[in-house]
């Protein structure tokens, strides 16, 4: 405050216009996008709202339906069914990328004092390729190491003697092969949140840890976890974001099939909006979605955050 | 709300420290790693270059198939080297794909340039001046949002109302689209990048009779040049690499960006996999070689949004 008085006092002294005060720089700088924001998203998130309470046929207006769209949301079987995939593809995808990411920025951890620095960086860089990939092109790479005769999988299942399997044409084949493109996706992005969180880590605990005589695993259960703790929630909250918004991926890989096995949430309310042109029933969807994405987020808050993850 | 958002950008910056002096961190490391069994070791060796290979594979298949014939790629089995190297993906690849590879540069620098500019603005003024906690709130409460929501959440109203602005399926409502996506992520970025600049730095010119533009323009934003350069790739990265807006709000090469053209090739010439590959190939060096160039600051762009 003192500071601005003197800012003031040094304008006045040269007579400096008034519109380069603070008092307007602050609010010039500031609500272009506040504006910006309140356009683009404001006005669609109350343009939705109003979509939901009226009836569309063939994407045209037909009146005012009151909560018809949002009854039937309730009762959109194949709502619910995206619903469910998408949170059994979550489920079990998450954890185990959380796991193969830590023990991965563990490993490279232990073995980065055997490498030059100019190595570090260029691991670090190729680990961080399939992130920065257009994530059509991730779905088109693993389409074609899927494909049935032609694909690089099943001939490393049949070198291997293992049965050859539908991948993109059998429901828990199709979920299965997004999953394993969402490893090849989604550790390297956590990997490297987890990594950089590691080389941030205090010295301290871990020569109390080694005065005290503590194996490995306890230094890894007692000290690196719990100091870890909020970086891995950080990564599992932006992780579980994004698994509920998976799209781009899928959409060029399996279109959402066989049938409707891939048809995660994004998609079907996409297929809802844009191909049964029912708007109204789209947006009302996707208000239940995006509750549950904050019930979720929530959730994670109430149970690591309030609480402790791991004990110290 | 404001102070969480403080609290979180400090501990963001505590999550890049990796650019520190490796001195520091082989002290660290190496008591750990002597009491260690050696075994330990081998299997970090181990499963770091298994992981190595799990990543680039996939890449070199995307590029070898881009090489091949479209006879040889549907061979069973499968060549692991092309048999003979043929560039007419690349060559069919351009000849259709030109138009899209414009839009979508067009698009995505256009709509950086317009998120960077008004983020930035927003991101100073956040940085330096107090606000009400009614606007400051608002504001962080709409960064959230976007960052939060899922993208379809947007695109059917916007869809609509693009529609009756008659902006839909041209390169200026793409670019609005993509500046709503965009602006959160480049306010959260600098605000973090901008609390670094010390404001005594911006008292000790305004002291000596500098304007606040000057401040902005001749102190903070060069002292935050590496922070806006990642920024602004980031931003450029998550447009270059969207399908969703580019797929519902264009119809055809008015508009439409790569990405929608390549999954359009998709389900129209099913099997011409060499020139999708190519398109593939094309469509992802562009963004690699820029955020190789501010691998330091990724870390802490990856984790924008971040609730904490």
């Amino acid at each position: 405050m003192a500071s601005n008085r003197l800012a003031n006092a040094a304008q006045g002294r040269r007579g400096v216009h008034f519109l380069l005060s603070d008092q307007v720089i602050k609010y010039a700088f500031i609500i272009p996008a506040i504006l910006v924001l309140l356009v683009l998203m404001v006005y669609p998130l109350g343009y939705a709202i109003n979509a939901s309470l009226h009836t569309y046929f063939l994407g045209k207006q037909t009146g005012f339906g009151g909560l018809v769209n949002w009854v039937n949301a309730f009762q959109d079987t194949f709502f619910w069914h995206a619903v469910g995939i998408t949170l059994l593809y979550s489920v079990i995808a998450i954890p185990i990328e959380m796991v193969i990411a830590l023990a991965l920025a563990i490993a490279l951890q232990s073995i980065s004092f055997r490498l030059p620095s100019t190595l570090m960086s260029l691991v670090r860089s190729v680990i961080l390729i399939p992130f920065i990939v257009m994530q059509v092109v991730s779905g088109i790479i693993w389409k074609l190491l899927f494909l049935p005769q032609f694909g690089f999988v099943n001939y490393l299942f049949s070198a291997l003697h293992l049965p050859s399997v539908d991948w993109l044409g059998s429901p828990t084949g199709a979920i299965a092969a997004v999953i394993v493109m969402d490893f090849w996706i989604w550790i390297p992005f956590v990997f490297l949140i987890l990594f950089s969180g590691l080389q941030a880590l205090p010295e301290e605990p871990y020569e109390a840890a080694r005065v005290d005589g503590s194996s490995s695993w306890q230094t890894f259960y007692h000290v690196t976890l719990p100091l870890l703790s909020p970086v891995i929630v950080t990564a599992l909250s932006l992780r579980t974001i994004d698994a509920l918004r998976i799209f781009d991926q899928v959409y060029a890989m399996t279109g959402g099939g066989p049938g409707t096995s891939t048809m995660f949430i994004s998609l079907q309310l996409a297929n809802t909006a844009f191909s049964e042109l029912n708007f109204g029933l789209a947006d009302a969807e996707l208000f239940i979605v995006l509750m549950l994405m904050y019930l979720i987020i929530a959730l994670y808050y109430f149970l690591f955050l309030r609480g402790r993850m791991f004990h110290a | 709300m404001r102070d969480e958002q403080q609290t979180w950008a400090s501990k963001s910056s505590a999550l890049t420290l990796p650019s520190r002096p490796p001195a520091a961190d082989t002290a660290k490391t190496l008591p750990r790693i002597r009491r260690s069994p050696r075994w330990g070791e081998y299997v970090s060796w181990i499963g770091v270059i298994l992981f190595l290979v799990w990543t680039l594979f996939p890449l070199y298949w995307l590029l070898i198939t881009s090489l091949k014939s479209n006879d040889e790629i549907l061979r069973s089995p499968p060549t692991l080297f092309p048999l003979h190297i043929s560039g007419a993906g690349y060559v069919s690849f351009g000849e259709t794909f030109g138009q899209f590879l414009f839009n979508s540069g067009v698009v995505t620098i256009g709509s950086t340039i317009v998120a960077m500019i008004i983020g930035t603005m927003a991101a100073y003024s956040l940085t330096r001046f107090r606000f009400p906690l009614l606007v400051s709130g608002l504001l962080w409460f709409l960064v959230l949002t976007v960052r939060m929501t899922i993208p379809v959440a947007f695109i059917i109203p916007l869809y609509q109302i693009l529609a009756q602005l008659g902006l839909y399926n041209t390169l200026i409502g793409l670019m609005l689209a993509y500046t709503l996506t965009g602006l959160p992520f480049v306010i959260w970025l600098m605000v973090s990048f901008f609390s670094e600049v010390p404001p005594s730095l911006d008292e000790a010119v305004l002291v000596d009779g500098g304007s606040r533009l000057t401040v902005f323009f001749r102190i903070v934003l060069p002292l935050a040049a590496p922070g806006l350069a990642a920024c602004a790739i980031m931003a450029m990265l998550f447009t270059w690499n969207d399908l969703l807006f580019g797929l519902f709000l264009t119809s055809n090469a008015d508009a439409m960006t790569l990405p929608v053209s390549i999954v359009g090739f998709i389900t129209q010439y099913a099997t011409l996999w060499s020139q999708l590959a190519s398109g593939g190939v094309i469509a992802i060096i562009p963004m690699i070689i820029l955020v190789m160039l501010i691998q330091k600051q990724l870390v802490r762009g990856l984790t924008a949004g971040a609730v904490k």
